[in-house]
C-alpha cells in the first residue's frame, strides 16, 4: 500500500521526464530525418546508403546503444547519452517514411508542376513534400511509440523515467511497481500515438482545420506536461525520504547540518543490496542537510565512468570487483590486500577516493541445494568438476573475470551457464531447474531453506568488501567525506543480510530497508563493530 | 509574327541516346491552334515538351513569339506558356482555387487580384465558384477537373498555350461538351493553342492546322480539309477510315 502511493507519488515528475525525453529525442530526429532526406534525395545511391547506416545502428539493442554513448560522450551520464541514444533510435521509421514519401510523389504531379514554372525548390516544398506529409506522419507515429517505450531503459545510464519502477521493481521483485511504470509507459506511447492518428487522418482526408486545431492540443498538452520536468527539483523525493527518514531531533546537539544547502548525486547498481546501500547514503547526506538526487538501478561500469567523470558524487562498490575487472587481476589475494591495493588504484589512476568499507562483504558463492549436494557428495566447488550441471547467475558474472578464474581453476568447463536475473536464480534453484547457482553471500535468502555453500578452498572468487567511493571533485569537499565517514564499518554480513532479506522475502521497499539499516547505523557504535581483519 | 515556330528542332534523349525527334520544321499562327497528331511514340508529346524546354533541343531552334527559347530562362519561360496536362494533373492537397491560383502565386500577384481572377476562371470554364473554390480535387469528375486544368493554364492569360492529350481520358459526352467550350474560350481569348492528340476526330474537330507526326518526323502539315481530301500517305489514309465510316453511318442513321 505504502509501496503504491510512493508510486504515485514520484509518477508526475517521472512521467514528465519520461515524456520530455521521448520528445525531445523524436523532435530532433525528425529535424536530422528531414535533413538526410532532403540531402539524400536527387541522389539513389546516397538515399539507400543512409537508410542502410540508419537500419544498422537500429539493429544495435536498445541498452547497448544507450551504454556505449556514456564513453561516447565523454562519461556522462543522464539526460545527454539517453537523449543520444533515442534519438539514433527513433531515426529509422522517419528517415525510411520520409524518403519513401518524397519518392513516391506522382510523377504527373512533378510534371504539372514544373510545367507550370515552379523551380526545383517550390516543387519540393510546395507539392512533393505536402503530399509525403502523411507518410512522414505515419513515421513519426512509429517512431513515438518506439521511443516512449525505449526510453524505459534509459535508467541504466542514470535518466528519470518510467523505466525506474521497471528496473527497480524488477530488481527487488516488486512486481506492482514493474506493472505500474509498464502501465503508464504503454498508455503513454498509445495516447500519443492516438493523437498523432487523428492529425494524420485529418491531414490525409485534408481538414485543415481539424489537422491544425489537434496539433496545436496535442502540442499544448506535450508542454504542459513536460512542464513539471521542468521545475527546479520535484518535492515529491524530497518529501518521500522526509517521510520515511527518523525524526531529527534526537541528533540535534551535532551540529545537525553540516551539508545545509548542497547538492549530491548518489548512483547505485541494479541489484537490491546496492539499491538500498544508495539509498542508505541518500538518506544520510539528507540528514546533514543536504539535497540528493537518485540515480538507481545504473549499469556497473556506466556508474563507475559517471563518478570518475564527477557526474555522480558516490555510491557504494565492492573491492573485489575493482581488483578484477578494473585491475585486471586474476591471482588470489587476501580481503586486505584486495582493498588496499584497489584503494590506491582507484586513487592513482581514476583520482577515485575511497572513504573506507562499510564494514560487510558480498562474496560470490556457488550454493546448491543441500538435499541435491549431499546425495551427490558435493562439498566443495571443486566437486563440480566435470558434471553436466546447469549454473545459474546474472548475466554480468559469466562475462566476469572472475567466473572465468573459477571455471578455470576449478575445471568447471562441463557446466552450462544459464544467465538470469539474480531475483529468479533462487526459484530456478528450488524448482530443480538449474543444479547449481552462483549467489551474493549477503543474499537475505540464502539462510532460508536448505541450501549449502560450496567451498571456495582455492580462493577463487576474490574478497568483496563493500567500499564506499566518492568521485575525484566530490573528494576535495571535507564536510562531505566527513559526513560519509559515519558510515564506515557500521554494517557487518548479519546486518545486511536481513537488510537484502526485507526486500527480497518481505517485500518492502529499498528505502523501508535502508532507513532500518540507517537506523541500526546510528544505534551502534563503531567499536562494537568486529574488527575487520 | 507567328507565335510559334519551330526550326529543324532535334531531341535526342536517354542514355545509350536515342533520337526522338528529327529536324522538325512547323509553325502556328498567332490565335492558332495546332494540334499535334500521332500513334504514341511518334514523338508528339515530346515535341510539346520541348517548346517549354521540359525536355532540351539537341539541335536547332524554337522560337515563341519570335524569341529564340534557348535565350529564356526555363522557368521564366514556362511561367509564360499555358500548360494542361492529360488528364488534368491537379495537386490533390490544395483546392480549386489554390490550383487555379498556382501561377500568379508563383508570379507575386496579391492575392485580391488572385483571388477575383480565380473566380472569373471559374465562370469561364463554367463551374460556380460558390460552389467550387473551396472544393479538392479528389470530390470533383474528371470533366470538372480538367475544366479546372485550363482554368489553371488560362488565368495569367497566355498568348501561347500547350494542351497534352488534354480531354482524352473522358467520356466522350464530357469530351464533347468540354471540346466545344474550350473552341469557345480560344476563339474569346486568342491565344495560340498546341494541342496533342492521337484521336483524328478530336484532332479535325478542334484544329486549324493539324501536323501528323510518325517516328519522329512531321508527314504531313495541313488543314483539316486538306487532310482529310489529300492525305499525304497510306498510313494518314488508313487513320482516316474510322472517322469517315462513322460519318457515314451517321447519316445512314440519321439521315
Amino acid at each position: 500500500m505504502t509501496e503504491l502511493s510512493q508510486n504515485w507519488r514520484d509518477l508526475p515528475n517521472l512521467l514528465s521526464w519520461h515524456l520530455l525525453l521521448s520528445l525531445c529525442a523524436v523532435v530532433t530526429a525528425s529535424i536530422v530525418a528531414l535533413g538526410i532526406a532532403l540531402l539524400v534525395d536527387r541522389r539513389p545511391r546516397w538515399k539507400h546508403l543512409s537508410l542502410a547506416v540508419v537500419g544498422v545502428m537500429q539493429t544495435i539493442p536498445g541498452l547497448a546503444l544507450l551504454a556505449l554513448m556514456v564513453p561516447l560522450l565523454g562519461g556522462t551520464i543522464g539526460f545527454a547519452p539517453a537523449f543520444a541514444a533515442l534519438t539514433v533510435y527513433a531515426l529509422l521509421p522517419l528517415l525510411q517514411n520520409t524518403v519513401t514519401g518524397l519518392s513516391g510523389t506522382d510523377p504527373r504531379l512533378v510534371e504539372a508542376a514544373r510545367g507550370l514554372g515552379m523551380g526545383e525548390r517550390q516543387i519540393l516544398f510546395q507539392v512533393r513534400f505536402p503530399l509525403a506529409f502523411p507518410v512522414i506522419l505515419a513515421g513519426l507515429r512509429t517512431s513515438t511509440v518506439w521511443t516512449v517505450g525505449t526510453t524505459t531503459l534509459a535508467t541504466a545510464v542514470g535518466a528519470s523515467g518510467l523505466g525506474t519502477y521497471i528496473f527497480t521493481g524488477l530488481q527487488t521483485r516488486n512486481h506492482a511497481t514493474t506493472l505500474f511504470g509498464c502501465f503508464f509507459a504503454a498508455m503513454l506511447a498509445i495516447v500519443l500515438d492516438q493523437a498523432l492518428r487523428v492529425i494524420e487522418n485529418a491531414v490525409r482526408s485534408r481538414r485543415r482545420a481539424v489537422a491544425g486545431a489537434a496539433g496545436a492540443a496535442l502540442a499544448l498538452a506535450l508542454m504542459a506536461a513536460t512542464a513539471g520536468a521542468l521545475w527546479p527539483r520535484s518535492s515529491a523525493d524530497v518529501e518521500a525520504r522526509a517521510e520515511t527518514a527518523p525524526v531529527e531531533a534526537e541528533s540535534a546537539q551535532e551540529s545537525a547540518h553540516p551539508l545545509a544547502g548542497q547538492h549530491f548525486t548518489v548512483g547505485s547498481k541494479a541489484f537490491v543490496e546496492n539499491l538500498i546501500l544508495g539509498e542508505l547514503v541518500g538518506m544520510h547526506l539528507e540528514a546533514s542537510g543536504a539535497t540528493v538526487e537518485d540515480r538507481p538501478s545504473m549499469g556497473s561500469t556506466i556508474l563507475f565512468d559517471a563518478l570518475r567523470q564527477n557526474a555522480v558524487d558516490c555510491y557504494v562498490d565492492y573491492s573485489g570487483t575493482v581488483w578484477a575487472t578494473l585491475m585486471k587481476r586474476d591471482e588470489p589475494a587476501s580481503r586486505m590486500r584486495t582493498r588496499i591495493e584497489s584503494t590506491s588504484f582507484l586513487l592513482e589512476e581514476h583520482g577515485v577516493v575511497s572513504v573506507g568499507a562499510l564494514g560487510f562483504e558480498n562474496n560470490y558463492a556457488i550454493v546448491m541445494r543441500g538435499e541435491h549436494a549431499r546425495g551427490l557428495g558435493i562439498r566443495t566447488i571443486a566437486d563440480l568438476s566435470g558434471r553436466d550441471f546447469d549454473i545459474a547467475g546474472d548475466p554480468e558474472v559469466f562475462g566476469r573475470p572472475e567466473w572465468e578464474r573459477v571455471r578455470d581453476i576449478y575445471s568447471l568447463q562441463s557446466l552450462a551457464t544459464r544467465p538470469m536475473q539474480t531475483i529468479y536464480t533462487w526459484d530456478a534453484l528450488h524448482e530443480g531447474q538449474v543444479d547449481a547457482s552462483i549467489a551474493y553471500t549477503t543474499d537475505g535468502r540464502i539462510a532460508e531453506g536448505d541450501l549449502v555453500i560450496l567451498d571456495d578452498n582455492r580462493q577463487a572468487f576474490p574478497p568483496y568488501d563493500a567500499i564506499l567511493l566518492v568521485s575525484p571533485e566530490a573528494s576535495k569537499n571535507g564536510a562531505l567525506v566527513e559526513v560519509l565517514v559515519d558510515l564506515v564499518n557500521r554494517i557487518d554480513d548479519r546486518t545486511m543480510r536481513v537488510a537484502n532479506r526485507l526486500v527480497e522475502i518481505d517485500r518492502e521497499s529499498p528505502q523501508r530497508a535502508a532507513r532500518w539499516l540507517w537506523e541500526r547505523t546510528r544505534l551502534k557504535a563503531p567499536e562494537q563493530e568486529p574488527a575487520v581483519p | 509574327m507567328s507565335s510559334l515556330r519551330l526550326d529543324c528542332a532535334s531531341v535526342t534523349l536517354g542514355d545509350p541516346p536515342t533520337p526522338i525527334l528529327h529536324d522538325i520544321d512547323l509553325e502556328a499562327e498567332s490565335g492558332e491552334i495546332l494540334a499535334l497528331l500521332g500513334a504514341s511514340g511518334s514523338g508528339k508529346t515530346t515535341l510539346l515538351r520541348s517548346i517549354n524546354r521540359l525536355v532540351p533541343l539537341t539541335t536547332g531552334r524554337i522560337e515563341v513569339a519570335g524569341r529564340n527559347t534557348a535565350e529564356i530562362e526555363p522557368v521564366a519561360l514556362r511561367l509564360s506558356i499555358g500548360y494542361v496536362l492529360q488528364g488534368a494533373a491537379l495537386f490533390p492537397h490544395w483546392t480549386v482555387a489554390e490550383n487555379i491560383g498556382t501561377v500568379p502565386r508563383l508570379l507575386g500577384w496579391d492575392s485580391e487580384r488572385t483571388s477575383g481572377r480565380i473566380n472569373e476562371m471559374l465562370e469561364l470554364v463554367r463551374l460556380d465558384p460558390a460552389e467550387f473554390r473551396d472544393r479538392f480535387p479528389g470530390s470533383l469528375s474528371g470533366g470538372q477537373q480538367q475544366r479546372v486544368g485550363v482554368a489553371r493554364a488560362l488565368i495569367t492569360e497566355p498568348s501561347l498555350v500547350l494542351m497534352d492529350e488534354p480531354f482524352g481520358a473522358l467520356d466522350p459526352l464530357t469530351r464533347e461538351g468540354l471540346q466545344a467550350d474550350f473552341l469557345a474560350l480560344q476563339q474569346d481569348l486568342g491565344f495560340t493553342a498546341v494541342v496533342v492528340t492521337h484521336d483524328i476526330s478530336e484532332a479535325l474537330l478542334l484544329a486549324d492546322r493539324i501536323a501528323i507526326l510518325s517516328h519522329g518526323r512531321v508527314v504531313q502539315v495541313g488543314t483539316p480539309v486538306e487532310i482529310s481530301k489529300t492525305p499525304a500517305n497510306a498510313e494518314i489514309e488508313e487513320l482516316l477510315t474510322t472517322p469517315r465510316r462513322q460519318a457515314e453511318t451517321w447519316r445512314e442513321l440519321l439521315g
